[in-house]
């Protein structure tokens, strides 16, 4: 792996058929809401320059059909990703209890190093709707049993939460990148040249 | 005996005439009577055997003098039933057959007759029948050499080599519905390969050097070449046809292969008599599917037959060779040059067929006919000239009209199935009318130049039209394809694409189906509308039409109609987008049949539940970049992009990812063309951007390279287009009409016919790779039961999907997203018989089979019937690798009622005593539950439990109440089931033994008997049956002293169980004198019990017992016995010997 000059995020969006994926991402990249999506077939992505502890980095997100059907053709799109957004309906129950499943799908299909350590969000969007049926113990609760997964509760039309959510969404995949590197960079010179980069030593950092 | 009438080419080689008359032959067999005939009985002696053929010694032919070709009418074994044959001919034919005046019909009349005489003399007459006789030796002969199910259908055989390492072996390779099969036998060494059609991963003509010119199998095991084929691509393409039946047939389990008997009749004809019934049938099938493909004809068209003539074109008077078709509803057309001319006349167009008289000046249209339609619009005559057995052809004509005009007042298709259910009788709670185009009712800012321009196209098409004929008979020119690839106007689209895909032709067989079915659909709540409703919105959002609830319910109305009509598909999503923009330009109707077309006809299997063909397709792509653009194919395999690219253009025909008003642009070429479009379109969009793809870094960066330049193909003439400023500020790339026209002439050699045979091959391939990640994903889910490892179970679950594909049943895949993987592997209780005979050491003794049928109820979690795969893993691993302790308790609750009823001991029989005990044992738990029922087990049991309720009162709906008395019974029954079933699979549940219900005395002494029966198999009798014996001595002490206690205790316990135990020994009573002679419990005492802590406690303290229950067992080996066995498993059901191990 040759040295980084700039930073590469590939970050995945999967979960249920209109919970809201390509709204969060068009809300996080451009800062706008639309209800003119088409529903995404195959896959769309988008990229963002982002400054996180003080590196700029460049982050690729992809965002993924949502239909069951098309749950095992993502593996061409999994392939690298340094992380994982799940999100669901804070108002579908369906699409909270599919998270397993996609979780589940990703880990086979893109079968990262470290299955155990690799970083997970969870998002639940929608959070300006009412009623509400998922909980946000409830939510809390399956992160915890999925070795503490952050989650965040978003709105992609009213723009809450997206900008932390996304936020820890690349310190994340920015310290599996880095674990990742860590692993595989066998030359001292290089692992000065990250070392200098990186703020923190250690592997993922919870937030 | 009479026989089919069947042509016979030679009538005098070999046999020699007895007999002649005018139209009629009879003969013998040279050599045939002759103790010693000379060389000529040698020689037929010697072609009988090699062509394995034992021919009747005696023969009728039937023939007419001018005519060269005989009939053979009748054969028999002997001279006496010959000659009965010649009297009868002689007494009942001959005298009518004067009265005919042309040999034509002396013939048929003579066919006709002697076919009634076999219809009349055996009924039930199936068309296999007509395989000949020598073709049903060998179906036997192979049937029993490879060990194979009786029904199993040979289809044809072939000589061949078959490469065993580097020692090639003559043979027979043999195909069959399911099998292909290899044997040869040579110096007495036998050779024997059997490969099913649905193992098959690939296959492959190959010419190697260890290997030249030879045929590749590869199937998930092994490979297999085969070589010196005497007809190699006759059997290459049966191959490809048997393996694309079995893909077809994983996919979805209507697809099978089902003999259709309607076609070979028609087709008789067409196809050479000599192969076997299922060759014949399945070169008739091959054929009509040509024939479809080529002309756009709905898929429940058969072809009749073909003949060739000429065809007068009147635009430019000429006479054009070509080949007429022939079939139900249709009279197709196709030049004999490529291209140069097509037509297709719809029966039901059809006013009349006629005979033109020879002219003598114009000897062009000798032989000739003229076809007039009735179309209003566009009254033409068709002339077609050079016809040689026109006579037939114009009655054969005349015989189809007058079938489709009496059919066409009559409901067809569809139709039927739907109009016999009351559809008319339910009021309609939606009232809804068809819609015209949406683009009429939403019109668009009209912007100058688009307009003129569309009018200048207009007129051009006007023109065209006038020349050359509108509608579906227009007369199919390279004229039209240019007008095509410049782009349909957008008023004429919709007629355009309707003539074009031939959804035309559906919609005509199908007058008033969508109607009945958005009716139907509407009503309906489905996984499927629900999808859909969300997705509505989300469909074509930018057109005003889709702002708009009109819009949005005529969109709702088409897809939820299509879900309906067709439940192997539903909804897909990429439906939505292609049904709005064909809601745009086409009424409502005329969209769900183009939706129809797409969906079945242009893209196959694109939609089904697992995106199979665009999968398949993306697989062709990637093949097709390779021949074409090599140095970008490595580029993108390097990207790790093949996969990626296409899914999104393919599912939409580039809807999506395309501005759509130039988008409609390749669905004009792509309604006139098929699909062979979309893949010259793709081809050349990777080509234009080639040079910059090949210096991009990442996917990322070749993908939006990609899809920045896709947005940016225009089309300044079409005027559905949204036109804001934007789309002036828009980055252009391509103008549509310039894509479209370098694609065609860049890529022209990509035609359908090689994406149809790429279709095939890469369906194997995707179908194979399917089916191993849903094994994976099986196994993932089981091993972490524990019972088996990894290989175990690979190869326990390869037997059991075997036993699946054998039964010929698809595997159902999750079409419900919460169904387990697993569970759509399952085995019915034959199957589980076998294998638990086979793999448990449980399966050894006398009552094995009682024992297994307990545990495959005890397992059976969702009273199916079935056990999926988890549960047979189960089943196997509870009695073979579980710890002891676990095996004890399965042992002692499979002893236990519900399963074991009192009736079970005394006699097989179940009636309603067996629901009385049941209830006891359910009253025991329920007396319990309130204890201790707050453990996240019996939680889960609960849930589970109220998920059967819910089924039952649903099931109870249906019938009467009269049966709520037995219903609830059984569900005490379901109740004790499910926590026995928990108990046995808890691991480390002592505090839930205490639920456990307790063993009586009839019960125990069953157990105590099925024990000494699985020590059959057990080498060391001896210390084993001791330990028996002192076991069941002191558990019997113990329930005797259990006696003593029960009664003391009694008062203390809740009075339900007291009720139960009471109630119970009244049932008990009479039949508790038993064998062993231990004293009848008389009435009102109190019972002798054991409990399972005690079971247990004294079967593992006794050292060979416990030493039997731990001792673990590999299936490995066994599982390689079965799999051995798999084919005599299938002839003899029952009675596979238990294998000793």
């Amino acid at each position: 792996m040759a040295s980084r000059k700039k930073v590469l995020l590939k970050v995945i969006i999967l979960g249920d058929s209109s919970v809201g994926k390509t709204s969060l991402m068009n809300q996080y990249v451009n800062r706008k809401f639309s209800n003119q999506y088409k529903a995404t077939i195959g896959a769309d992505f988008l990229t963002k320059e982002v400054t996180v502890d003080d590196r700029s980095v460049t982050m690729q997100i992809w965002d993924t059909a949502g239909q069951e059907r098309f749950q095992s053709l993502g593996v061409a799109f999994y392939r690298g990703a340094d992380c994982c957004v799940l999100v669901f309906d804070v108002t579908a129950p369906n699409t909270f209890k599919s998270l397993d499943s996609w979780r589940d799908e990703f880990l086979v299909q893109a079968s990262p190093r470290e299955p155990e350590n690799f970083p997970f969000v969870l998002l639940g969007n929608k959070v300006d709707l009412e009623p509400r049926s998922i909980s946000s113990k409830r939510a809390q609760q399956w992160c915890q049993s999925k070795n503490n997964i952050p989650y965040f509760e978003t709105s992609a039309k009213e723009a809450i939460n997206v900008e932390q959510a996304f936020l820890a969404i690349a310190k994340n995949a920015l310290a599996q990148q880095n674990s990742a590197v860590d692993l595989y960079n066998e030359f001292p010179d290089q692992i000065k040249l990250t070392n200098t980069q990186k703020p923190s030593n250690g592997g993922s950092s919870c937030c | 005996m009479f026989m089919k009438p069947e042509e016979v080419l030679v009538a005098n080689a070999f046999w020699e005439t007895e007999e002649s008359s005018l139209y009629f032959v009879l003969q013998h067999r040279k050599g045939h009577g002759k103790s010693k005939g000379g060389i000529s009985a040698i020689l037929v002696g010697t072609i009988d055997s090699i062509f394995d053929t034992k021919p009747a010694p005696y023969r009728i032919l039937h023939q007419t003098p001018s005519s060269e070709v005989y009939y053979m009418i009748a054969c028999a074994m002997t001279r006496k039933d010959i000659l009965e044959d010649w009297e009868w001919l002689f007494n009942n034919v001959s005298e009518t057959l004067r009265s005919f005046e042309n040999e034509d019909e002396i013939t048929d009349f003579v066919n006709c007759k002697i076919e009634s005489v076999i219809a009349s003399r055996q009924k039930p007459i199936d068309v296999e029948d007509e395989d000949t006789r020598d073709f049903k030796t060998t179906c036997n002969r192979f049937i029993r050499l490879f060990n194979l199910p009786n029904d199993e259908k040979l289809v044809n055989y072939y000589s061949c080599s078959y490469w065993k390492g580097k020692i090639p072996r003559q043979g027979w390779m043999y195909f069959s519905v399911n099998y292909c099969c290899f044997h040869s036998f040579i110096l007495g060494h036998h050779t024997k390969e059997v490969i099913r059609w649905s193992d098959v991963k690939g296959l492959s003509k190959s010419n190697s050097l260890l290997a030249p010119d030879s045929i590749k199998i590869v199937t998930r095991e092994k490979e297999y070449n085969f070589t010196m084929f005497m007809k190699k691509a006759e059997t290459f393409t049966l191959m490809e046809q048997l393996i694309d039946l079995a893909m077809k047939r994983l996919i979805d389990d209507k697809k099978g292969y089902y003999s259709d008997k309607d076609l070979l009749n028609k087709l008789s004809k067409n196809v050479p008599k000599k192969a076997s019934f299922l060759k014949r049938d399945l070169d008739a099938r091959a054929q009509s599917e040509s024939y479809r493909l080529l002309f756009r004809l709905p898929s429940t068209e058969k072809l009749d037959g073909s003949i060739d003539c000429t065809l007068m074109t009147p635009y430019n008077k000429k006479h054009v060779p070509g080949r007429l078709f022939l079939s139900q509803n249709y009279i197709c057309f196709e030049s004999r040059v490529k291209a140069l001319v097509s037509l297709v006349i719809p029966l039901r167009d059809v006013k009349v067929a006629e005979k033109i008289d020879n002219n003598q000046a114009n000897h062009s249209l000798d032989k000739g006919i003229i076809i007039t339609t009735r179309n209003e619009i566009n009254k033409t005559n068709f002339i077609f000239a050079q016809i040689l057995d026109r006579d037939f052809l114009v009655e054969k004509i005349a015989e189809l009209l007058s079938k489709t005009n009496s059919k066409s007042h009559e409901p067809k298709g569809y139709r039927r199935e739907i109009s016999t259910s009351s559809v008319s009788s339910s009021s309609p709670n939606y009232s809804w009318k068809c819609q015209p185009p949406l683009m009429e009712l939403f019109p668009l800012e009209p912007i100058h130049h688009v307009i003129k321009k569309q009018d200048e196209m207009e007129k051009k098409w006007e023109m065209h039209f006038n020349t050359y004929g509108r509608g579906i008979s227009m007369y199919r020119t390279h004229e039209v394809c240019e007008l095509v690839l410049a782009g349909i106007p957008d008023k004429l689209k919709m007629g355009s694409w309707m003539s074009f895909s031939g959804a035309a032709n559906e919609k005509a067989s199908n007058r008033g189906y969508y109607e009945t079915l958005v009716d139907k659909a509407l009503k309906q709540i489905s996984t499927a509308n629900d999808e859909i409703e969300r997705d509505l919105h989300r469909s074509l959002p930018e057109h005003p039409a889709f702002q708009n609830e009109i819009g949005i319910s005529t969109l709702r109305r088409i897809l939820c109609a299509y879900a309906y009509h067709n439940p192997s598909i539903g909804y897909c999503q990429a439906m939505n987008i292609v049904a709005s923009v064909l809601l745009i330009y086409c009424s409502e109707e005329n969209a769900f049949w183009l939706l129809a077309t797409l969906c079945e006809n242009l893209l196959p299997d694109y939609y089904n539940t697992r995106v199979i063909g665009a999968v398949v397709d993306q697989g062709i792509l990637d093949e097709l970049t390779q021949e074409y653009l090599p140095e970008l194919h490595d580029k993108l395999s390097e990207l790790g992009m093949t996969n990626m690219i296409s899914l999104s253009w393919f599912l939409t025909i580039f809807l999506c990812v395309m501005p759509y008003e130039s988008a409609v642009n390749i669905m004009d070429c792509f309604f006139y063309d098929g699909s062979k479009v979309i893949f010259q379109i793709a081809l050349k969009l990777l080509d234009l951007n080639q040079e910059k793809l090949l210096n991009c870094r990442d996917e990322g960066e070749a993908m939006q390279l990609l899809s920045e330049f896709l947005g940016g193909v225009y089309n300044d003439d079409g005027r559905g287009a949204i036109r804001n400023k934007s789309y002036e500020e828009q980055r252009r790339s391509i103008s549509v009409q310039k894509l479209i026209y370098e694609s065609y002439s860049k890529y022209n050699n990509v035609t359908t016919g090689q994406i149809e045979s790429l279709r095939l091959k890469h369906r194997v391939r995707v179908v194979q790779e399917l089916e191993d990640t849903s094994e994976r994903n099986v196994i993932r889910g089981v091993i972490g039961d524990g019972y088996f490892t990894k290989t175990e179970l690979e190869e326990l679950l390869s037997l059991v999907r075997e036993e699946i594909v054998c039964q010929r049943k698809a595997i159902s895949y999750r079409s419900d997203p919460f169904l387990q993987p697993h569970e759509a592997y399952k085995i019915d209780f034959d199957f589980f018989r076998i294998v638990f005979k086979t793999f448990s050491p449980w399966g050894k003794g006398e009552f094995s089979e009682d024992l297994a049928a307990r545990i495959f109820t005890l397992l059976d979690s969702n009273r199916d019937n079935y056990l999926d795969f988890r549960e047979l893993v189960a089943a196997l691993g509870l009695t073979s690798t579980a710890d002891a302790t676990q095996r004890l308790k399965l042992l002692y609750a499979v002893h236990l009622p519900p399963l074991l009823s009192m009736v079970d001991i005394q006699s097989p029989v179940t009636n309603e005593l067996g629901d009385e005990v049941a209830s006891e044992a359910t009253d025991f738990f329920q007396s319990v539950e309130y204890g201790i029922a707050l453990d996240s087990l019996s939680l889960a049991s609960d849930e589970e439990l109220r998920c059967y309720e819910t089924q039952k009162s649903c099931d109870s709906q249906g019938s009467l109440d009269s049966n709520t008395q037995h219903s609830s019974e059984s569900n005490l029954e379901t109740k004790s089931l499910l926590n026995l079933r928990s108990m046995v699979q808890s691991k480390e549940s002592k505090m839930n033994l205490k639920s456990v219900p307790r063993m009586n005395q009839p019960h125990f002494i069953t157990m105590c008997k099925n024990i000494y029966d699985l020590f059959q198999a057990e080498p060391e009798d001896e210390r084993i049956s001791q330990a028996i014996a002192d076991v069941v001595t002191m558990l019997f002490k113990i329930g005797d002293v259990g006696k003593k206690f029960f009664s003391v205790r009694e008062d203390s316990e809740d009075s339900l169980i007291a009720a139960a135990s009471a109630h119970s020994s009244s049932v008990v009573e009479d039949l508790s004198p038993d064998k062993n002679g231990n004293p009848t419990t008389p009435q009102g005492e109190i019972q002798w019990y054991i409990t399972i802590e005690q079971f247990l406690a004294s079967v593992l303290n006794s050292e060979p017992l416990s030493e039997f229950f731990s001792k673990k067992h590999s299936i490995l080996d066994n599982l390689k016995k079965l799999k051995r066995k798999r084919y005599e498993r299938i002839n003899s059901y029952c009675d596979l010997p238990a294998t000793n191990v």
